[in-house]
């Protein structure tokens, strides 16, 4: 891999901070165990829980719930899931925002940087289409979790996780997941400024191809 | 000898080019160096807040273990409830070769039911267009950036006299072309390696003090000066050459752009066509039938209804504990398909890289900082063996249809990295023997030359 390029991942590096793997995960055990910021803790947060849902239901214990109290806890863990990735993968994605920025001040020394972002994203294969398509998947599966937990808590009152069990219409019923690829409009304000960039490089070259033509004019003429 | 040296370094202190080439290597290296110096403490700072973690972990679930709250449904449960968490060693050098240290996971937790294809979960979160760019390192600056200011500073080394028509009176003042080259060289190649020296030098210093390290770091400078040798052989030769400074630097650049920028992705890409990078998701789908095949397998031989509690805990874990087996069992030669191919690729790169000097120069280099392949290779066959390890030392309880104790808790098994595989120096020694060849050859050249 050239310079340039190379480069531009080296100034992201020094202005940013690596991010360690195994520290964002135990971030995302630590938001479930302790709750996001301003949330309560796992047993406060389950002790509110049991109590609303009790009232809602206007009974004395799990047991008389109506519902099964199962899958009403997996659908509020879940839920409750839904905020942690949100957040975290939000905060993530910023970070390599940030990143992508800097790494495109590379561009002002070699063109190739601006090159691959914009050939990349016209090819359907930079960060902002696996990223749509992390989305799409995301909100599916999070359908089928839905209805999975939807089916427990509808069907599984008084029975134990052994003891239910889903019939063919849940099944029939889960969506086949179908990812709709954006348009190169839809995503084009990822590579737009290095396009630009790129227009400015070609200026640059033009404008030196001009003053050399006029310089070998002057050498070659009487 | 020596006059003629210090004569040719007042020449060469005159020119810009020279300051130039001593400024962009200078401040190359130290961008590397830098880099270099926190990337490898962010591997250690990484490593040392896993284990710690893993461990204050540990510590908790020992505390729980001894307390009044555990009951024999915990210790029933525990084989699945307890973790053992490790990490490779920090590679010696990846302050000095990146290589595969920012792509290749080093770190997981081992429980009950995790299979070898499966162990390393969640462990890349690095921007994929940054990891598409690579890291710039010292071994970059040697192998792409060091060779390019070599042919800025050689490229003319007697071309250029014979373009101004001075060589005949140059080989009379010096005393012959042997002495005129030797302290051309002597002065150029130096210049080259010396900030590479100095960057290598602060690493040293800096970086973390293990053993083994200084011996490390001199032989990784020796390849280094490996390669740049062979590179100054080529300038020599072209230079040997009836053709002028500005073809000789063209040469030369083109040669550079061949070798450095054009083969290694056409032998990788010669790898992946010969052998096909199996599809890791085809692997996943295996895996997913092979569970459910052993699952339905163990239900239909073990029917559980009707047992007391706690033996029920016990056969959930027994249950769980046979099915992985049994999908370890079954889903081992899938996974070594998928290993044997990439092994076979690997195979085809290292047989191509004889191409190219500098990609095994490169290799070299990441052998000795032990970021390459093979050292990867070596740590992910010792993980699986842990995990393997560490599955037996579970069933001995399981299968007895005992509780799990603390005794079985502490003696299981921890991960002890393997031994560094030694780096090929094979390619280095050819990259060796081209340069004298090379060397060999511009000298006869260079001796018609002197005779005409």
């Amino acid at each position: 891999m050239p310079l340039g390029p190379r480069l531009a991942g080296t100034l992201a590096d020094l202005m940013h901070p690596h991010r360690d793997a195994q520290a964002f995960w135990s971030q995302i055990d630590d938001d479930f165990r302790e709750g996001l910021a301003g949330d309560a803790d796992r047993a406060t947060r389950a002790a509110q829980f049991k109590a609303e849902t009790l009232a809602r239901y206007g009974v004395g214990s799990t047991d008389e719930l109506p519902v099964s109290w199962s899958g009403l806890t997996l659908d509020a863990s879940e839920r409750y899931g839904y905020r942690i990735f949100d957040q975290r993968f939000a905060e993530l994605h910023a970070a390599r925002d940030r990143e992508r920025a800097t790494m495109r001040l590379a561009a002002v020394v070699s063109p190739l940087v601006a090159l691959q972002s914009v050939s990349a994203g016209l090819a359907g294969t930079d960060e902002a289409h696996q990223r749509e398509f992390a989305r799409q998947a995301e909100a599916h599966r999070r359908i089928v979790v839905d209805q999975l937990n939807d089916d427990l808590i509808q069907h599984g009152a008084g029975k134990t996780f052994a003891q239910y069990s889903a019939d063919e219409t849940l099944w029939q019923a889960t969506p086949v997941f179908r990812h709709r690829a954006p348009s190169v409009s839809a995503l084009a304000r990822w590579w737009v400024v290095d396009a630009l960039v790129l227009v400015c490089w070609l200026g640059l070259g033009l404008a030196a191809l001009a003053i050399a033509g006029r310089r070998l004019a002057r050498e070659v003429s009487p | 000898m020596m006059r003629l040296v210090l004569h040719d370094l007042r020449l060469l202190a005159r020119q810009r080019l020279v300051l130039v080439v001593l400024a962009v290597g200078l401040v190359a290296s130290a961008l590397a160096a830098v880099n270099g110096a926190r990337w490898i403490d962010h591997l250690t700072q990484a490593r040392s807040g896993f284990l710690e973690r893993a461990a204050a972990d540990e510590s908790a679930y020992r505390a729980r273990f001894v307390s009044d709250a555990w009951t024999d449904v915990d210790s029933a449960n525990a084989p699945f409830t307890t973790r053992r968490a490790f990490a490779y060693p920090v590679p010696l050098l990846a302050d000095f070769s990146v290589g595969r240290s920012d792509v290749e996971p080093s770190m997981a937790r081992v429980r009950m039911g995790y299979r070898s294809d499966m162990l390393f979960r969640n462990y890349q979160l690095d921007n994929p267009e940054r990891l598409l760019r690579g890291r710039l390192d010292l071994a970059f600056i040697a192998v792409v950036v060091a060779p390019l200011l070599l042919i800025a500073l050689g490229y003319g080394v007697f071309s250029a006299d014979r373009d101004r028509g001075t060589a005949q009176l140059l080989l009379a003042q010096a005393g012959g072309m042997g002495r005129l080259l030797l302290a051309r060289s002597v002065n150029r190649v130096p210049l080259v390696l010396l900030p590479l020296a100095l960057a290598a030098l602060a690493l040293v210093a800096v970086g973390p003090q293990e053993d083994g390290r200084i011996a490390a770091a001199a032989l990784w400078f020796a390849v280094t000066t490996a390669g740049l040798l062979f590179w100054w052989a080529v300038i020599l030769l072209v230079n040997a050459m009836r053709v002028s400074a500005e073809t000789a630097a063209l040469v030369l650049v083109a040669t550079w752009a061949l070798l450095v920028l054009v083969a290694p992705p056409l032998v990788n890409a010669a790898a992946r066509a010969a052998h096909p990078p199996p599809s890791r998701m085809a692997q996943i789908i295996d895996g997913r039938f092979a569970e459910q095949a052993a699952t339905a397998a163990y239900r239909n031989d073990h029917p559980s209804d009707g047992t007391p509690e706690l033996q029920r805990v016990k056969d959930v874990i027994a249950e769980y504990q046979r099915i992985s087996m049994a999908l370890e069992a079954s889903i081992g030669p899938v996974a070594q398909r998928f290993d044997d191919q990439l092994q076979a690729q690997q195979t085809v790169v290292s047989r191509l890289a004889w191409l190219s000097p500098p990609m095994t120069v490169s290799a070299a280099l990441a052998g000795i900082a032990g970021t390459d392949t093979a050292s990867y290779h070596a740590l992910r066959i010792a993980s699986r063996q842990h995990l393997h390890r560490y599955t037996a030392a579970l069933d001995r309880g399981i299968a007895d249809n005992r509780l799990f104790t603390l005794a079985d808790h502490d003696a299981l098994p921890r991960f002890a990295p393997p031994p560094r595989p030694l780096p090929h120096f094979i390619g280095v020694g050819w990259t060796l023997l081209l340069a004298l060849l090379f060397g060999w050859w511009a000298s006869r050249r260079y001796a018609a030359v002197a005779v005409g």
